[in-house]
């Protein structure tokens, strides 16, 4: 074919041509465009001015399989792509988990536990006040504790409170009960716990005391309590635990997030890859990019396990699992600052975030030796 | 090696060719069977020069036109001749087993 035969552009059928090989990856239209189109061209019968509905397909599926395929020949490539998918879907369940926690209710704060736990204890002696007549527990305040706790590296924000108070009589649980049902609340019945106390008798001896023990738990706005009385004869405790129910739309987001988050991680590292033509710049980045997935795996086998957590223990009306929670500052790993998930998650995201600019420093390679023009 | 990878192999082993050659090339070759389409044939172009069995030889540009020619690389034509190789034998083992079949198989001649 010589360059006389040149197809003849329809204007038309050239824009729809180009329109559709937007679906490529931008570096690749770089490449290949000019080149695509003049073969589209000469493949297009005469006088067409649309392209066919299978040819439309075509280019759109070869489009959309050039946006996910990592250039061939490069076996290591895909074991980084693939460890990259898995840190990518890892933090998309995070974020997930992240947004649902969004939508649940707050727990509240240490102001609102101690009034709740002051209504709990409403009319109860407490023990600084045992065995005064008229004395009346002024609830979780100077002998009692409440907080909110913020949270551990498992799940999301936790209240809790607890008072002391005096025997048997100290604390009237289904008064308590009765009165979170006057305020609102929806109340469960009230079981009884066994428990053991034991206090040491003047000859040295334990004994064991009776116990009379109470629970039942609660829930209002989106919020659960359990409250607990552990009394004996000589003094007891009443606890209460706060927490956010939680909603249907956890588990939904985790998976959409985590999937979300491989696509993204796999498009990632096909990028990258993608504009990384020459060795040197592409053993830099490589090696940046292997210290960037080992700094975040720790905190991805974290998510994980988050995840495993999220759905193992699903609607058992406890302190809801939630993946992102991993990065709450505790004890997620036996060793290590309690900050180490999210330390390790910085860095790693300014790691990935340095081996995107090494690849955008990098112009995309152009092919071609000579350019001929008539 | 794929059907459509061997063809495009072939197409270039003796001169280099554009896109369009390619395809038509490609027809031929195969009798009329194998008609690449657009999308396959630089999703495979793009394959084979990162593993280096093509390069490019040289670009025609004109009026927003470009042809961006490919040639067999000394490579390519090793990866094609083992290919060629592999399916001689697989072709002459087809062969032997089919005359060893008992009766006439129509279109295959005597040893």
């Amino acid at each position: 074919m010589t360059t006389s035969e040149w197809p003849e552009a329809d204007p038309t059928l050239e824009r729809a041509y180009k329109r559709l090989l937007r679906v490529y990856p931008s570096n690749y239209r770089d490449r290949h465009e000019q080149e695509i189109v003049t073969t589209l061209l000469e493949m297009a019968q005469p006088g067409q001015s649309r392209p066919g509905r299978t040819e439309v397909w075509h280019l759109i599926g070869s489009g959309l399989r050039q946006r996910f395929r990592l250039p061939a020949g490069r076996p290591l490539l895909w074991v980084v792509a693939v460890l990259v998918l898995l840190i990518g879907g890892g933090f998309g369940a995070a974020v997930g988990s992240w947004a649902s926690e969004r939508t649940f209710a707050s727990v509240p704060d240490d102001a609102g536990i101690r009034a709740l736990q002051t209504s709990l204890l409403a009319g109860t002696k407490s023990w600084t006040d045992a065995g005064t007549e008229a004395g009346t527990g002024s609830g979780a305040g100077s002998d009692g504790v409440a907080t909110n706790d913020g949270g551990t590296p498992w799940f999301g924000e936790t209240g809790w409170a607890t008072s002391t108070v005096s025997g048997f009589d100290g604390w009237d649980a289904d008064r308590a009960r009765q009165e979170l049902a006057a305020a609102g609340w929806r109340v469960g019945a009230i079981d009884h716990p066994s428990g053991k106390s034991t206090t040491m008798a003047e000859d040295g001896t334990l004994v064991d005391l009776p116990m009379r023990n109470s629970r039942f738990r609660a829930e209002r706005d989106g919020v659960s309590i359990e409250v607990s009385g552990w009394l004996t004869e000589l003094q007891g405790s009443v606890n209460t635990e706060l927490w956010a129910t939680g909603n249907a739309s956890l588990l939904p987001l985790i998976v959409i997030g985590g999937l979300a988050g491989m696509l993204a991680g796999w498009l990632f590292v096909v990028a990258v890859a993608r504009r990384l033509q020459r060795p040197g710049a592409a053993r830099a980045a490589g090696a940046l990019a292997v210290i960037a997935v080992l700094t975040l795996a720790l905190p991805a086998v974290a998510f994980y396990g988050n995840v495993i957590r999220a759905f193992r223990y699903a609607g058992n009306n406890e302190p809801v699992f939630t993946v992102h929670s991993a990065l709450t500052p505790g004890p997620y790993w036996p060793f290590g600052p309690q900050w180490l998930n999210l330390a390790l998650l910085a860095a790693g995201l300014v790691l990935g975030a340095g081996v995107l600019v090494a690849a955008r420093l990098r112009p995309a390679a152009t092919a071609g030796t000579q350019i001929v023009t008539n | 090696m794929q059907e459509p990878t061997f063809l495009i192999l072939t197409a270039l082993a003796t001169q280099p060719l554009h896109g369009y050659g390619i395809v038509q090339s490609v027809l031929d070759l195969s009798s009329g069977d194998v008609k690449l389409r657009p999308g396959t044939l630089y999703g495979a172009l793009d394959r084979l020069a990162e593993q280096g069995l093509i390069e490019v030889d040289r670009e025609e540009a004109v009026e927003g036109r470009l042809r961006r020619y490919y040639r067999l690389s000394d490579s390519g034509a090793s990866a094609l001749t083992v290919e060629v190789d592999r399916l001689r034998k697989r072709a002459a083992a087809a062969e032997e087993q089919l005359r060893r079949r008992p009766g006439i198989i129509p279109g295959l001649s005597g040893a």
